[in-house]
């Protein structure tokens, strides 16, 4: 017992300097910490006073900016985020292709418009000059079948003949294509520069201009020929006989219902 | 001297009077007033033209509509410019029929057998640029800047979309949908097989 308790007290005794002594290095420590600290506030005084303190804040900050920056005062970075990814599955036989080429244009003057003392106006300003642009684009219309709904309701076989028919053609906008390398602008001197939301406005505008064409084009028809003229060998293929071969379609097709809606 | 004085207070204070009915007059008028600076935002009437048309036959068995977001950051000493754009571009996977071998359809028994072409990406422009969103615009940016932002958008959709998963998935589909397709014309056992075969 006796023994225990003089362990304790010595294990107690030790513990107690080793206290005392992390104490006294921490006093040390603090005392260093001080005099720099009181050291560092006599300089940022005696510069203050001098005004040298706000000359070596201003010559941090330009010094991180031109660091940011690359040797031509520019410097580009880049990023991407992914929004949406939708897949679908189909079966679409595109048997027409048409590349269609546009010019956009849009010129404007800047007009006074309001209403002042009970009455409307509406005044040009040509005197602050113009702004005018023009955007070359090039559009991928197709045409296709969907075989996606072919049942036996779109074959007739009678011995050794064969009827397909095939269900309407549809035409899509593919792709369209920006040619940036020749768009043209004229900015008069006191006009703002055409915006980034400005541009895409006027190319949408052109995109909705070609899909209100494409019914005027004769693309429906040249998907009609050009199915059959793929279906044909491959039936042909299959061992039937080429005059034993009938593609049609449906005869009361309105071109104004083909475009499909998604490509509005 | 004292009658002078007068007048010439009188006549102040009455001109006073009426310089702030004649403010508050023309404040009333002014009030209702709307003015503003505007341009017409429409385009010109332009023609398109076709520049060609051509017979193709492409078969599409997947499609992989996709949006991204690219941005750009130009560093400048005081102020950074920013450009934001969201591209929407749909990817075309399926074959092309124009590569279909004039042995492509084979008789093995009472099973049609249909070596067909590989399945591949049907257009190389897939990205319908003219849809682009303008999301963040600050500062300016030339034609070069946006061509670049959209090569990006081109790069990443492909890296996004055209995976070994979904070109064996659109050969999954066309087996399926060719085989059902040549059911329906008559033969009951189809066999498909693709020129080069996915692993």
């Amino acid at each position: 017992m006796m023994y225990e308790s003089m362990l304790c007290s010595d294990s107690m005794t030790k513990e107690h300097t080793q206290s005392l002594m992390i104490s006294e290095k921490k006093r040390r420590i603090l005392k260093q910490t001080d005099f720099f600290f009181v050291f560092l506030q006599q300089i940022i005084k005696r510069m203050m006073k001098k005004g040298l303190l706000w000359l070596l804040v201003v010559g941090c900050w330009l010094s991180v900016v031109c660091c940011q920056s690359t040797d031509n005062g520019q410097e580009t970075v880049d990023d991407g985020q992914l929004l949406i990814t939708q897949i679908q599955q189909c079966s679409r036989l595109y048997t027409a292709e048409y590349q269609i080429h546009k010019i956009v244009t849009h010129d404007d003057v800047l007009r006074l418009q309001g209403q002042m003392t009970g009455q409307d106006y509406d005044i040009a300003l040509p005197v602050l000059g113009d702004r005018k642009i023009a955007i070359p684009m090039d559009a991928t219309v197709k045409a296709y079948i969907d075989f996606g709904g072919f049942s036996e309701q779109n074959v007739e076989r009678d011995g050794e003949r064969i009827t397909i028919i095939l269900p309407d053609p549809k035409v899509k906008l593919t792709s369209t294509k920006i040619d940036h390398d020749n768009v043209k602008k004229y900015v008069a001197l006191l006009r703002s520069d055409f915006t980034d939301d400005e541009i895409s406005s006027y190319e949408q505008q052109g995109r909705a201009a070609i899909l209100k064409a494409i019914p005027e084009m004769d693309i429906v028809e040249s998907a009609r020929k050009n199915a059959a003229r793929i279906l044909i060998p491959m039936i042909k293929q299959m061992g039937f006989s080429e005059r034993n071969i009938t593609i049609t379609f449906r005869k009361d097709l309105n071109t104004q219902t083909i475009i499909e809606r998604s490509t509005e | 001297m004292k009658k002078n004085r007068f007048w010439i207070i009188a006549v102040g204070t009455l001109a006073f009077i009426l310089f702030l009915l004649a403010v508050f007059f023309i404040y009333n008028k002014v009030k209702s007033n709307d003015i503003s600076l505007t341009t017409d935002d429409r385009i010109d009437v332009t023609p398109q033209q076709i520049r060609s048309m051509r017979a193709i036959g492409q078969w599409e068995f997947l499609s992989i509509s996709d949006e991204e977001m690219i941005d750009t950051i130009r560093r400048g000493i005081f102020f950074d410019d920013q450009l934001v754009r969201i591209y929407y571009g749909t990817m075309r996977l399926g074959i092309d029929m124009q590569q279909l071998r004039d042995s492509a359809f084979t008789s093995r028994g009472d099973t049609l057998v249909v070596a067909l072409p590989p399945i591949q990406l049907l257009d190389n422009n897939f990205i319908d640029e003219a849809r682009t969103r303008s999301f963040i615009s600050k500062g300016e940016w030339s034609g070069a800047d946006r061509e670049a932002l959209y090569r990006r958008a081109r790069q990443k959709m492909l890296r996004q979309c055209l995976t070994l998963e979904n070109l064996r998935r659109a050969q999954e589909i066309a087996d399926e949908q060719i085989s059902d397709m040549l059911r329906v014309m008559g033969f009951e056992h189809v066999s498909i097989t693709f020129d080069t075969t996915l692993p």
